[in-house]
């Protein structure tokens, strides 16, 4: 099967602490994968590792089946997008500077973007929907606008893979849906996208590939509908807590949705 | 950036330059003074007193044109690590050249060096001061913007200990004055010779700030975001920090310390140009080049005295940036 990027026995450490190790995982192209786990299981350096910003220690990661560490920092901005947990705006650039900032792989040291890359960055924005605020300095949007430029701009890089570090841990509920929702339209565009999250139901909304993380190893890979149960979540949460089914108001299917549940509180 | 701005700030300073030839406590007419540089060129009549030849081209010019491109090379400097740090109170002199120059200065004048000597002696103390920092806050292959500017401060600090230690053993008549007196910063020593020699490396380092100014947009950023869009950050702080260090080091081994123009002129700046390096980096330089030389003329016609140019440039540019952090409500907008 064709793989946009195969992690093969993967480990990572610093110094004597062990974050992850053994880890297998395969992202076809224009597939969703969500990187499921609490707090410190390991899940955002997987991701710094995968994006090749930090290298394993042993194992190694394929990225159209070249091993990743044959790429330099340009050919990867080429390939990976990575959308950061936090960002701290500086100076008050327009938003379409921002966006045009991903064209910086494809620019020569001393260059600035030309008509034709700004063009590329106003097709960014249009993806996102966010056009309309191309002029506005990008230090006076909203939280979830800003989360759509710095998607704009990852995709300004024309990449084959786009990364996401809690892509919706700063946002609103509407925000939180809106994000999701273009990273899945994305996806369906032919992007592999792959994101460490904190929510069980948002990688429960799509019909997504679920890598359910914990104490640096993973306890299930596969659907989301079907690895996401009563028992994996106890397993990497250690509470207790309950799988609703609903209609899915699109299809005659069912949804399925979680929630914490503690045992004889009135 | 609209033509009108571009055209203001290509004309004002060349006005300002103009305006400076022929103001002093000696005037010479404007029309003198375009005969005079005319003369240089072309076979003129000389109907002028050798006083003002002397005057014009002797002292004004070098002075005036020293003053632009220290103030010019200092507002490119500082914009670009306010950039490159993301931080709007970054100086050109965060990681330790002034204090650095300044000791090499002192050095030079308890040695008894010619003021030439004193020059090269201060440039190689900034250039030095600078690597120090860099080395220390190099860790594992990378220079995290928090460790260089904490080295800039344990560097700056420690060659501040030494010019003091300079001043406390510098005989009291001569050499204490003329320490003092230098790190004050001032323009009067401006000569053609030290003109030849610090120009072109003032070029060369704003040029080279120029190449880079739009990948300076995707350093701030910030380090990681930079990367995953493909840039070296590594070399591009390098080479940023290598451009800023050629230019402060020679305008503070001839013109002493002037301090504020580098923090302050940025942000005017910003104000004209908006925070895109592209635009900004020569719209600061226009700018220090006319405020430098604007406070000089003021330096050395106010008073009897040529008071230096150090103690105006904190003068106003403290309550300057004041106002400007009123302004802004600390927003830097």
């Amino acid at each position: 099967m064709e793989s946009r990027i195969r992690l093969r026995d993967g480990s990572f450490n610093y110094g004597d602490h062990e974050i992850f190790s053994g880890l297998n995982l395969e992202i076809a192209p224009g597939e969703v994968v969500s990187i499921l786990g609490p707090n410190g299981c390991g899940k955002t350096t997987l991701l710094r590792c995968l994006s090749g910003a930090l290298k394993l220690k042993s194992g190694n990661i394929l990225l159209n089946e070249k091993d990743i560490t044959t790429f330099d920092t340009i050919d990867l901005a080429r390939n990976i997008g990575f959308v950061f947990q936090d960002h701290t705006a500086s100076f008050p650039y327009s938003v379409l500077e921002v966006v045009s900032m991903g064209r910086a792989p494809y620019l020569s040291r001393f260059a600035a973007p030309s008509a034709t890359d700004m063009a590329v960055a106003e097709a960014a924005l249009t993806k996102v929907g966010m056009l309309h605020i191309k002029d506005k300095p990008y230090t006076e949007i909203s939280g979830g606008e800003m989360q759509l430029i710095l998607i704009a701009r990852t995709l300004a890089q024309e990449p084959q893979v786009i990364m996401f570090d809690e892509p919706t841990s700063h946002l609103d509920f509407k925000n939180q849906a809106l994000c999701l929702n273009i990273i899945n339209k994305l996806a369906a565009q032919g992007i592999s996208m792959i994101m460490t999250t904190h929510n069980p139901n948002q990688a429960l909304m799509y019909p997504n590939t679920v890598a359910m993380m914990n104490n640096g190893k993973f306890v299930a890979i596969g659907k989301a509908d079907e690895v996401i149960t009563e028992d994996t979540l106890k397993a990497i949460y250690g509470i207790d807590v309950k799988v609703f089914s609903v209609p899915d108001p699109n299809s005659t299917g069912q949804l399925k949705m979680v929630s914490p549940w503690f045992k004889n509180q009135a | 950036m609209s033509k009108k701005k571009i055209i203001l700030l290509i004309t004002i300073p060349l006005v300002v330059f103009y305006v400076s030839l022929f103001v002093g406590r000696f005037m010479v007419d404007p029309m003198t003074v375009l005969r005079i540089l005319a003369s240089k060129v072309f076979p003129i009549t000389h109907n002028w007193s050798s006083t003002a030849e002397v005057i014009v081209i002797q002292i004004r010019l070098p002075r005036a044109i020293l003053a632009m491109f220290v103030g010019a090379g200092l507002s490119i400097s500082g914009a670009a690590y306010q950039g490159m740090f993301r931080n709007p109170l970054v100086s050109p002199d965060i990681l330790g050249v002034s204090a650095a120059a300044g000791f090499g200065a002192a050095l030079a004048i308890l040695l008894s060096l010619n003021i030439w000597e004193l020059q090269l002696v201060a440039f190689a103390f900034g250039v030095l001061g600078v690597t120090l920092t860099y080395f220390i806050a190099r860790i594992y292959k990378t220079t995290p913007t928090l460790m260089l500017v904490l080295s800039g401060v344990i560097v700056a600090a420690f060659f501040s200990a030494l010019v003091s230690g300079a001043k406390l053993i510098a005989d009291p008549e001569a050499k204490l004055p003329a320490i003092t007196y230098w790190l004050l910063g001032s323009f009067n020593r401006a000569t053609y010779k030290s003109l030849y020699i610090v120009i072109p490396i003032i070029i060369l380092g704003s040029v080279g700030l120029m190449l880079v100014s739009w990948r300076l947009n995707v350093l701030s950023m910030g380090d990681d975001e930079a990367r995953s869009m493909g840039v070296k950050t590594e070399s591009l702080k390098f080479f940023i920090i290598a451009c800023t260090t050629l230019i402060t080091a020679s305008a503070v081994s001839v013109s002493g310390i002037v301090g504020w123009v580098g923090l302050v002129i940025p942000h005017v700046g910003r104000m004209i140009s908006g925070p895109n390096h592209r635009w900004l980096l020569p719209t600061s330089m226009a700018l220090g080049a006319v405020f430098l030389l604007v406070v000089d003329d003021i330096a050395r016609t106010a008073t009897p005295l040529d008071i230096p140019i150090g103690i105006l440039t904190g003068l106003i540019g403290a309550p300057f940036f004041a106002y400007l952090l009123r302004r802004t409500k600390g927003g830097w907008k």
